[in-house]
């Protein structure tokens, strides 16, 4: 498998509709944005116990630590998420997904010989959308039942969980009131569509004399 | 609506989870079960008024089957633990 | 515009410069900013508001609150009507319009007042047993016409409801005396804050009632509490928001009325209400007291009002809703109505106090102010056809009726004390206490809630604001942060004294059946008596029997006097009797608010296949396969969807099609036990297949029955792709997390789906070689080098490929996957290669007629929960596998051993006509001959026309089917029966040459 994918065929986001002649899709409404990162890479890695050997192999090629606690990311680029127990998704900028996926399970095999580690490529499977602004939590509360308040989820932790019926993966930003939500890519339009009707009510014609608008 | 401790992810709203039922275990000689001691295992459950023990699964979360101690009566959820779990205090006890 | 000539010149908490011109049943009349629907209508001298629900009853507003049971309206017209909307909770906008209802033709004159004639003839249970002959449905459509209380909008709604989820620490409900307290102390700790309150404004009782607070008037201090805990950022008001349900683990439900104060003319985008969902570790519930009515004959004219109503009209509203007052009591409370009337100018006709006397603040200031006081005596009539004229007044003493005299008045102000509302605290599933000397129920407390103020029964504002504190303190300390114990709060009210409440369920020992217990159900002391005299001793049975409770206001003046009444009757103690259990909702709740965004679009999610713009482009017809949207077919101009369907058939068998199979399940399960892990999984023989090569694989369960069928290919040493139908790939992985993680953790697999990570693009056809070969890629397609069931991958147009060659029409035909995001690109390159070969995208419906054609199955249609393997034909492999896999054990089991089994077979239709079809769910009969009955021996499972072979296909499931082909069996569905002859359940290319071409 190649490190980088040459073709002449273009890719298409899920959201690839809502682009309008820009290079992602984008909705704003007052003090609330959502922007789509189109293409992150997103890489699951897998193993059926973290020993310490794969742990050690897992922080040098990445350059840091995988998160041991339940809910918590690490890193930036890649961001590093626990998933679930020895699972984690690694998030990268685009067109940097192959080459890693490919190095980790190039270097955990020989790091760990005769041991199972999967890694899988999830970027096509996965959107990535930022939700940004001082209203980013209240549009995320309208649909998402955990306490995302600063306090209990703030940057540093992640969770999956469930917005308006549809899984998602979120969590917080460095050093923004922004989110990050991850959901596949087959219920991207439909979150996108329900994000832009839920976003209405924090926009200018939502305003009014009498300050209805929170 | 009720919110159950994953053992991994702490406390979640019900919704998240999906309900395996009685925890019970797969006779380990299949083949060599005979009938009744199968048809045991495959249809019938102690059906416990009160306390009993299910296997529970944070379906949209960790996706990991886990065992949740449940009041039948009640539908109060009183304890988790992970299914490695045998004994202890387990997660959460919901007052 | 009628001129209002009950408002007072100055006070309340209307604003003056805001007048607000507004309509009632066609007449406009005018209020102000800070009325609502019903004290602007009482300010206007409008008091009949409402019929009530049975007899049509005059009726007018019963209290200013949320407990009203009278003043009923209808508001506005087209999308925005509310029926029942409570005139008393409704907020006065320019141009709101209200009609009133359960009157015709007009409130004033009403038709079916007549009922009210025949009101000995209506008692409870009437219905029940009165419309039993000649039978109920006899009757049902007259009954309906006049049943029911408004009528439910015809129009669509126009307005917009949003929900939202809330966490905090301490969730404190209701922003009177002592709610505002908790929230403070409970604020001052740091711990999340949320206050709800129900009504427009928030400080509860503080609004309108003459207290004072630390030297400042009660709505100064509401008005610095509200801006200290503004300034708090840790701190949320919601003002207009109702807690209208109490769930588990302290999940409190809220509607929030955002913008029904506007009307309709409230801005686009901004949502009617907002439900809230608030998880908080900690409740304190401040929820208040609710005035409970008096029972006497007449009780219900428009004119007789609560006392603290009246009260709440005065001095909160400027409303003197009544010029000459007698009050009626048995508790000191009431005498605040008479002292606020007097200073307000209104004539207090007297005081009728059933208690002998009281040395309480108020009734001493009564006293030296001059007010009239008639103790020992009690209300015991009133009369006035559309609005009280006279009370009757006769002395009390207990069961004997005295010398009786009439008091002329236009109002009676009343007061039988204080109902605690209890309602969320037994939502929770607390108990309750009964406090003897007052005559209430109260909270028996528990750990996560904390409930402060009247609700535990506490009477003096200096005692509901020490126990609001406390209970902020105490929550806050019990969620975890340290609350500093509450500095005393210096209430004015704190020399006050209260004397002792008698408690009093009926004023008068005559045989009425005009005594109304409640009121917007038309139940009567009477009808209490009747219930118990039938038998309906438990609160519950007497509750439904009676309709007690069950309206709009859900009993919050009734309950406790109707239970009250049948512990009398009955000679038990009150709690003996206990109360009715309280559910949500508290008050009602708009549909459209319970239902919020989920409507339409966002019923509920949908998934989109990575062509989905493309498919939607050629006006792709979708069909909902679970979540999926899927094309059914692609009809082309002027073509109708049956022909549309026909035309993609054909083509997959003459040239080729494309498909998009992209839901098709993709899990990966890699490690050193997969091959053992997965021959536990399948009845299949999963370490024989070799790399590079595919299997078909039934799943069963452990009961032995067939639960999905699909395909694993080996791609590596211990690494397999397993790709389970479209309908089972989410099941499926979590049935392999299920059994890998509860019964063989012990086996080294990792389980990876990857199903929406590649796009899979089926060409299906004798010509798809010749389309795949025209592209770049490093693959070689020859059918030497790629036969049938085998798995390449490599780079297809330079994008990573993975190609199975496997079918589900019976052609030769190879899924292509590749990663999502390229899938529409290689989805038009694809077209367009395959284009000389007149190559055209097919759908669903096509996909169903091929499979049928070749007797692929369809598991879940074609099978049952009862299914075996040997049913179908798999037989032989699956009892020959000796691994213990799922379902192995079972299917030894003598159910699955002995009788006459249904066997998959194929129907061929005898004597057909054109492109009839056998139906789906027609069964095999013995005989036709329905007076004996028809035994079925069998049934058809999926039915079509054949457009390829040019006749009826169907297959189905019959009674030891195998040994039975070319035998004619009668099928029969619905009253009609044709013959078809049992068959091989394959029509086409029996021998599978096309599937290996």
């Amino acid at each position: 498998m190649p490190d980088t994918v040459s073709t002449g065929l273009r890719r298409t986001s899920p959201l690839a509709r809502y682009w309008q002649g820009a290079d992602a899709a984008r909705m704003s409404a007052g003090a609330v944005s959502v922007e789509e990162l189109p293409f992150q890479g997103v890489i699951r890695l897998q193993r059926r116990e973290a020993t310490s050997a794969f742990m050690n192999s897992v922080a040098d090629i990445l350059g840091a630590e995988a998160p041991v606690d339940p809910n918590t990311c690490a890193g930036e680029s890649p961001a590093c998420l626990w998933a679930a127990p020895n699972e984690w998704l690694l998030v990268t900028a685009p067109d940097k997904d192959r080459a890693l996926a490919i190095a980790l399970q190039q270097r955990l095999d020989e790091a760990l010989p005769g041991e199972t580690v999967a890694v899988a490529l999830l970027s096509d499977a996965r959107a990535v959308l930022k939700i940004s602004g001082a209203a980013a939590r209240d549009l995320l509360a309208k649909g998402c039942s955990l306490d995302l308040d600063p306090g209990q989820f703030s940057y540093g932790k992640c969770a999956a969980t469930l917005l308006e019926q549809v899984p998602v993966t979120l969590y917080p930003m460095a050093n923004e009131s922004a989110y990050c939500l991850m959901v596949d890519r087959s219920y991207a339009a439909f979150i996108w569509d329900w994000l832009a009707h839920a976003m209405r009510e924090f926009g200018e014609a939502a305003k009014s004399p009498d300050g209805v608008s929170s | 609506m009720q919110q159950i401790d994953c053992p991994w992810c702490g406390k979640r709203n019900e919704t998240e989870f999906s309900c395996g039922g009685e925890l019970i275990s797969r006779p380990q000689d299949a083949l060599g079960a005979d009938d009744k001691a199968w048809t045991d295992y495959l249809y019938f459950r102690t059906n416990t008024k009160g306390v009993h023990t299910e296997v529970w699964r944070h379906t949209f979360g960790c996706r990991q089957w886990f065992k949740a101690e449940r009041n039948t009566l009640t539908h109060q959820v009183v304890n988790t633990r992970k299914l490695s779990e045998e004994t202890g205090e387990g997660h959460g006890d919901h007052g | 515009m009628a001129k209002p000539d009950h408002r007072l010149p100055q006070g309340g908490r209307i604003n003056r410069d805001k007048p607000l011109s507004f309509s009632y049943d066609g007449a406009v009349y005018q209020g102000y900013e800070g009325d609502t629907l019903a004290s602007a209508l009482l300010a206007n001298g409008k008091r009949l508001l409402g019929r009530s629900f049975k007899y049509h009853r005059p009726r007018g507003a019963l209290s200013a609150g949320v407990e009203e049971c009278n003043a009923l309206v209808r508001l506005e017209s087209g999308g925005y009507v509310e029926p029942n909307a409570r005139a008393t909770l409704v907020p006065l906008y320019q141009g709101l319009s209200a009609k009133s209802q359960n009157c015709w033709p007009s409130v004033d004159w009403d038709i079916q007042a007549i009922n009210g004639l025949a009101a000995r003839f209506l008692p409870v249970g009437f219905y029940n047993k009165t419309f039993m002959w000649p039978s109920w449905r006899f009757w049902e459509g007259f009954v309906r016409r006049a049943a029911g209380l408004g009528e439910a909008p015809e129009a669509a709604d126009a307005q917009e409801y949003h929900k939202r989820h809330a966490h905090c620490d301490v969730l404190v409900i209701g922003a009177g005396p002592a709610g505002l307290m908790a929230a403070l102390q409970a604020a001052g700790s740091g711990a999340r804050v949320i206050l709800a309150d129900e009504q427009e404004e928030m400080g509860g009782s503080l609004l309108w009632e003459q207290d004072e607070i630390a030297g400042i008037a009660a709505a100064e201090w509401v008005r610095s509490a509200l801006g200290e805990l503004a300034a708090q950022n840790n701190v949320t008001l919601l003002k207009r928001c109702t807690a209208t349900g109490y769930y588990d683990h302290n999940l409190i439900v809220m509607a929030e009325r955002v913008s029904d104060f506007l009307g309709p003319k409230a801005p686009v985008d901004v949502p009617r209400q907002r439900l809230w969902k608030v998880r908080a570790a900690q409740v304190v519930l401040a929820t208040g007291a609710i005035e409970r009515p008096l029972v006497f004959p007449n009780n219900d004219r428009p004119g007789v009002m609560l006392a603290a109503a009246v009260r709440q009209y005065l001095n909160r509203y400027a409303v003197a809703v009544g010029q000459r007052v007698v009050v009626a009591c048995n508790n000191d409370s009431a005498y605040r109505t008479a002292l606020d009337l007097q200073a307000a100018g209104v004539e207090v006709v007297a005081v009728v106090d059933v208690r002998a006397d009281s040395q309480g603040s108020w009734v001493n200031q009564a006293k030296s102010a001059g007010i009239r006081i008639l103790n020992n005596h009690a209300v015991t009539n009133t009369k006035g056809r559309k609005g009280v004229t006279a009370a009757r007044v006769a002395p009390y003493s207990g069961e004997t009726p005295g010398v009786a005299r009439w008091l002329d008045c236009d109002l009676v102000a009343m007061s039988g004390g204080w109902n605690p509302v209890v309602h969320l605290y037994s939502q929770s599933g607390g108990d309750l206490d009964y406090v003897e000397a007052d005559g209430v129920f109260v909270p028996q407390g528990r750990d996560y809630i904390q409930t402060a103020g009247s609700v535990n029964g506490r009477w003096l504002l200096a005692e509901c604001l020490r126990e609001g504190a406390g209970a902020g303190v105490k929550a806050a300390q019990t969620a975890g942060f340290e609350a500093a114990a509450p500095a005393p709060e210096n209430a004015s009210a704190d020399t006050l004294k209260q004397g002792p409440t008698l408690p009093v369920w009926k004023l008068v020992d005559e045989s009425s059946d005009k005594q109304w217990i409640d009121f917007q159900h038309d139940v009567t002391l009477s009808d209490v008596e009747l219930a118990a005299r039938e038998n309906f001793i438990s609160v519950e049975h007497f509750k439904r029997f009676t309709t007690t409770g069950m309206s709009v206001d859900q009993g919050k003046t009734s309950n406790i006097n109707g239970l009250a009444t049948l512990a009398q009757v009955l000679g038990k103690a009150i709690p003996q009797v206990g109360a009715t259990k309280f559910r949500p909702p508290y008050t009602p709740v708009a549909m459209g608010a319970l239902a919020g965004p989920d409507l339409g679009p966002f019923y509920r999610p949908k998934r989109e296949m990575p062509c989905h713009d493309w498919h939607a482009a050629q006006q792709g017809d979708f069909d909902d396969a679970g979540y999926w949207q899927r094309p059914s077919c692609y009809p082309l101009a002027g073509e109708t969807r049956q022909q549309a369907i026909k035309r993609e058939a054909l083509m997959v068998r003459r040239g080729v099609g494309l498909f998009e199979g992209s839901p098709l399940g993709k899990i990966e399960v890699r490690g050193k036990d997969a091959a053992e892990f997965l021959n536990r999984i399948y009845m299949n023989n999963v370490p024989s297949l070799k790399q590079g090569h595919i299997r078909y694989a039934l799943a069963l369960n452990d009961a032995g029955a067939i639960t999905d069928d699909g395909v694993f290919t080996k791609l590596g040493e211990d690494h397999y792709l397993l790709s389970p139908s479209s309908a089972a790939a989410e099941r499926f992985v979590g049935s392999l997390e299920e059994w890998h993680q509860t019964a063989w953790p012990h086996y080294e697999v990792i389980i990876s789906p990857v199903t929406t990570q590649w796009a899979t693009l089926t060409l299906a056809g004798p010509k798809a070689r010749q389309v795949l070969q025209k592209l770049d890629a490093d693959i070689d397609f020859s059918k030497a080098a790629f036969p049938h069931m085998a798995f390449r991958s490599g780079a297809l147009e330079g994008v990573p490929a993975r190609i199975s060659r496997v079918s589900f029409t019976g052609e030769l035909s190879y899924e292509v996957n590749v990663p999502a995001s390229y899938a529409e690109a290689l989805w038009r390159r694809l077209l367009q290669a395959g284009e000389p070969e007149g190559i055209a995208a097919y759908g669903l419906e096509a996909l169903i007629i091929l499979r049928l054609e070749k007797g692929y199955l369809h598991i879940g249609a074609d099978t049952d929960g009862n299914t075996i393997p040997d049913d179908i034909g798999w037989g032989a492999p699956a009892r020959k596998k000796a691994v213990d896999y799922i379902g192995r054990r079972s299917l030894d089991l003598p159910v699955y051993c002995q009788g006459r089994r249904l066997q998959l077979v194929g129907f061929k239709l005898l004597g057909g006509r054109g492109e009839q079809c056998i139906e789906v769910g027609a069964h095999s009969i013995e005989s036709a001959d329905t007076a004996s009955g028809m035994r079925s021996t069998g049934f058809v499972t999926s039915s079509c026309f054949s457009p390829h072979l040019n006749q009826p296909v169907a297959i189905g499931r019959i009674e030891d089917g195998r040994n039975r082909q070319g035998e004619v069996v009668a099928l029969y569905y619905d009253r009609k029966t044709c013959r078809a002859e049992i068959t091989a359940p394959v029509f086409y290319d029996p021998e599978g040459e096309r599937l290996h071409a």
